[in-house]
């Protein structure tokens, strides 16, 4: 010890003592930039193979959104169709004065399709349709060979697995105009409904209600939006809306001549509203998006053996001319990426929420039974 | 007369520094170069998913085409890599149930694979690409064979 001691005072031992710190000191900085370095490639596949995900969900929901054109083809093919054989026989029924007495519906090969098309894309089941779920699984197949975590069962026939841990990677469709229930767009959704009659409830005649001051006989007119139900009236009195001129002050339905006739249009009118026609986009102006939240492992552990996860989001928007049965050969829905910031998005989303709930559900389960609630 | 000379201080400081300078700037070349190895790295992950969008938008499709994109795109990081050890391996994706489905589809004859074919019209290719780095100095030193990178991708692209 004593000659280690000694040894180290003399200027051999001095230098070879400042070689071996620098030596520490380099290997330090070496391995941390070695560290480093694979970090930032591991961060660089987990952004590749995020955007090529998310590109995948768009690909396959581009390719729904074709196949929706061609079934609103086949909607409008069997009502032409329906409407040609209502046309050839109705001579012959009306003849034989069998017309309104044949229990048979007119629009019935029109619904089959539509219950069809309801089954294909979960426009109004409570469950996912058929497509959405096709969705689900290439996006949970690509994410898997792209390298992101895969918790799900493995979709590949020859490839089950169950779940060990928190799901990875998760979808959520169309969450931008989903509604204050952001839950549910963990249910495979792709944004549609049907379009029904209700864009001709503009052509409905509205009605008009007056309010006469007392002290000065000036006749104030209002339309029904401006009209509210009165509280606790008796039979049906209407009242100025609070906030508008004359606020609270009874109104009375103005008799326009012909009136009976504008009741009777607006009651056809009302009964088209209910009729079925082709599938639309459910929001307007149309937005179809899907968001992939995934996280990517990487080889970096930490002293305690954990491996490092790169957490990833990604968004892609689907966006084309439209849906119309006409549209069918107009150029092909196309997907693409949209920039995403993952805290401003959580913060306007509520993704934060949503992935905090996650961490609290204990499985699969409870998360479904949630989504579920709250769809219902 | 002095018969022995004693050892002098002096100089000790110049000794240290010559000794440990070679060494310090092997080091700090190390960390350089390590630098510009992971770099080239880096670009050639980022080069592969930039092609793979690209095959995703439709622009490129066969696999020469996209050899010559991922090398263009390398740009000034060419230098680190060899054109020729530049190749690329495409297959199908691992099947899914749907590619199962299509399959028995098709079978029954090319009226219903045109069928299915309106149907489900996107495809993927997975890639595997690999490149020979020829490395800086010093690590060319050590490995003269150059160190090979691969990556793997899988992309689906509609229409197919």
């Amino acid at each position: 010890m004593i000659r280690l001691k000694d040894w180290s005072r003399k200027p051999s031992g001095q230098v070879l003592l400042a070689t071996l710190l620098f030596c520490f000191i380099f290997i330090a900085l070496f391995l941390g930039l070695f560290k480093s370095g694979l970090l930032y490639s591991a961060k660089e596949r987990a952004t590749r193979a995020s955007n090529l995900t998310v590109l995948a969900a768009g690909a396959v929901y581009a390719n729904g959104m074709q196949v929706v054109r061609l079934s609103n083809m086949i909607v409008i093919a069997t009502a032409l169709a329906s409407a040609a054989l209502l046309a050839t026989g109705v001579g012959e029924l009306v003849a034989l004065g069998s017309l309104f007495t044949l229990d048979f519906d007119p629009l019935a090969f029109v619904k089959a399709v539509q219950k069809v098309q309801d089954l294909l894309f979960g426009i109004t089941t409570k469950l996912p349709g058929l497509y959405p779920l096709l969705i689900t699984v290439e996006t949970f197949s690509i994410a898997g060979q792209n390298g992101l975590k895969s918790t799900w069962p493995g979709f590949s026939p020859n490839n089950w697995k169950l779940p060990t841990s928190l799901p990875s990677p998760i979808l959520f469709f169309n969450i931008l105009s989903i509604g204050p229930k952001t839950t549910q767009a963990l249910i495979p959704n792709m944004a549609l409904k049907f379009r029904d009659g209700s864009f001709l409830t503009m052509l409905k005649p509205k009605k008009f209600y007056q309010f006469t001051r007392v002290t000065d006989g000036k006749v104030f007119t209002y339309t029904e939006d401006q009209v509210e139900l009165a509280p606790g009236s008796r039979g049906a009195s209407y009242r100025v809306k609070p906030g508008l001129e004359n606020q609270y002050k009874f109104v009375t339905e103005i008799k326009i001549p012909g009136s009976e006739k504008l009741a009777k249009l607006a009651n056809t009118i009302n009964a088209l509203t209910a009729l079925k026609l082709d599938v639309t986009d459910r929001d307007d102006p149309p937005l179809h998006n899907i968001f992939v939240f995934g996280s990517y492992p990487t080889s970096i552990a930490d002293p305690s053996g954990n491996k490092a996860e790169i957490m990833t989001l990604g968004q892609v928007t689907v966006s084309g001319s439209g849906l119309e049965a006409w549209k069918v050969s107009d150029p092909h829905y196309s997907a693409f990426l949209s920039p995403t910031d993952p805290i401003e998005l959580a913060k306007e989303m509520g993704i934060q929420s949503i992935l905090s709930q996650l961490g609290n559900l204990l499985n699969l389960q409870n998360l479904f039974k949630k989504a579920i609630d709250d769809l219902i | 007369m002095i018969l022995f000379k004693r050892p002098q201080e002096k100089g000790q400081a110049l000794t240290e520094m010559i000794l440990v300078i070679p060494l310090l700037v092997l080091m700090l070349a190390g960390i350089i170069q390590l630098i510009i190895l992971f770099q080239a790295r880096i670009a050639f992950e980022k080069t592969c998913g930039d092609v793979a969008r690209e095959y995703d938008a439709g622009l490129v499709s066969n696999p020469d085409a996209i050899n010559q994109d991922i090398w263009d795109k390398l740009g000034v990081y060419q230098k680190y890599f060899k054109r020729d050890s530049l190749t690329l391996n495409t297959e199908p994706p691992q099947p899914t149930l749907v590619d199962s489905l299509t399959q028995k589809i098709d079978s029954f004859g090319p009226w219903a694979a045109k069928l299915r074919s309106y149907l489900i019209n996107y495809e993927g290719q997975t890639w595997t690409i690999s490149i020979n780095c020829q490395p800086p100095f010093l690590p060319a030193f050590v490995l003269p064979n150059g160190i090979g990178f691969q990556t793997q991708l899988t992309a689906l692209r509609y229409p197919a």
